[in-house]
């Protein structure tokens, strides 16, 4: 009884997040999206997977074996020091919350996009899950580690 | 005798007067400079640079080159259907135009544009395709064929070091706002507008991309990638699919009016057809 309930509540918690992308308070995020938590080295593989939008693509990461990191974003190198885990949950799940402007994606976003192509429709870049296990790997990112 | 006090202060005053008046020399012309470029984003102070800019001395070395750059192929393909005999009356572009050379010299630089018959804007391709339909009776060449590419390449070449120069005033003015909106629009699940990348991060590196500034005056270029020439309209519709947005149709309104928007961005810019890119 208790396991379903908790499973609901993830699963209405999921489903709140990512409805009212725009109303992230922090009493949300501080619970996982998903019913497991995330898994650093899981997350590790969804930022190195070039078939999916990857972090690699804007910032540096202590990936040294995947060459040219991009250098638009700022290095997430020891960001785990500088960032909470539910700043970076923020930072993924919505990044307008906290500066309208930004040109990262929300990676947990289904509403409010313009002409989405129909195979992505509904869809958001990531999964509940894969948000937290590269919450979990970011966060696994300590400065003076590396 | 003045106190030597006295010319000190009044050298201070001098000092204030003279910086107050260069800093409004200088916010007068910042103003001027930035009203000129009202709509070019937040890279007013950028200048103008082609996609030719930010290849690698390799890749800029094949474009130079006319016996190298595939591009080339598709403009002597051009110069043929351009002599073709073609639909039930048995014209040719040349039994009317005659030489390109003369007949068509600067005349790619000035698309899109508006068609005074019709009204509505058309650019290079729609252009040739009207002319078949119109006074050849042809069929119209499909968008992104191989013998429309060879001659909006072959016509293209006739401008070659034309600076693009397009009219967006008149008729044409409200394609050109619907096209600088789609310019700023955010767009597909990566919720990103064409400015964000092209003005703000043009030179940046995304992976190990360079992103250019986004600029037309090279189409139709030849693309490594896609190992094929390529129009304006191909290029909006990959780099819309990269962003996960659904594409418009290649020759689309939608992108008539974003390559008129793209084409006042970059004026002057001069034709340099058949880019070599990525």
């Amino acid at each position: 009884m208790i396991k379903h309930l908790r499973g609901l509540i993830f699963t209405s918690l999921a489903f709140l997040l990512i409805n009212s992308s725009t109303s992230l308070s922090e009493e949300n995020l501080k619970f996982s999206l998903s019913k497991f938590n995330g898994n650093p080295l899981r997350g590790k593989a969804i930022v190195k997977d070039i078939n999916n939008v990857t972090c690699l693509i804007c910032h540096i990461l202590p990936i040294p074996e995947e060459p040219n990191h991009g250098k638009i974003g700022p290095s997430l190198i020891g960001v785990g020091s500088r960032l909470t885990k539910e700043r970076l949950r923020r930072q993924l799940i919505y990044p307008k919350a906290l500066n309208p402007k930004s040109i990262m994606p929300s990676y947990f976003q289904i509403k409010e996009l313009y002409r989405v192509s129909v195979k992505y429709v509904g869809k958001s870049i990531y999964t509940a899950q894969q948000v937290e296990d590269v919450v979990a790997y970011l966060f696994s990112l300590k400065e003076n580690q590396d | 005798m003045i106190p030597f006090r006295v010319i000190r202060e009044l050298n201070l005053k001098c000092f204030i007067i003279l910086l107050t008046l260069t800093v409004i020399l200088l916010l007068v012309f910042s103003k001027t400079v930035y009203s000129e470029n009202l709509y070019f984003g937040t890279t007013i102070d950028q200048e103008k640079e082609s996609g030719y800019h930010y290849l690698s001395k390799d890749l800029q070395a094949l474009q130079d080159d006319d016996f190298l750059n595939p591009g080339i192929f598709s403009i002597d393909l051009g110069r043929e259907l351009w002599q073709k005999k073609d639909g039930e009356k048995g014209f040719s572009c040349a039994s009317c135009h005659q030489d390109a050379a003369e007949s068509m010299t600067g005349i790619a630089a000035g698309y899109p544009k508006i068609d005074t018959n019709k009204g509505k804007l058309v650019n290079l391709e729609l252009m040739i395709n009207n002319m078949r339909a119109e006074h050849m009776t042809a069929k119209p060449y499909l968008y992104e064929s191989e013998e429309m590419l060879a001659l909006t390449a072959y016509l293209t070449d006739q401008s070659r070091g034309y600076p693009l120069q397009v009219k967006t005033n008149g008729p044409a003015k409200v394609f050109f706002e619907k096209g600088r909106e789609f310019y700023f629009q955010r767009r597909g699940q990566l919720d990103l507008s064409c400015n964000q990348c092209h003005d703000d991060l043009a030179g940046q590196k995304l992976r190990g991309d360079t992103i250019s500034q986004g600029q037309v005056e090279g189409f139709p270029i030849y693309r490594l990638m896609w190992r094929s020439s390529a129009s304006r309209h191909r290029m909006f519709a990959w780099c819309n699919s990269a962003l996960r947005a659904e594409p418009f149709q290649l020759g689309s309104e939608e992108y008539l009016n974003l390559e008129l928007y793209l084409a006042w961005r970059g004026k002057g810019l001069l034709i340099g057809a058949p880019g070599v890119r990525r």
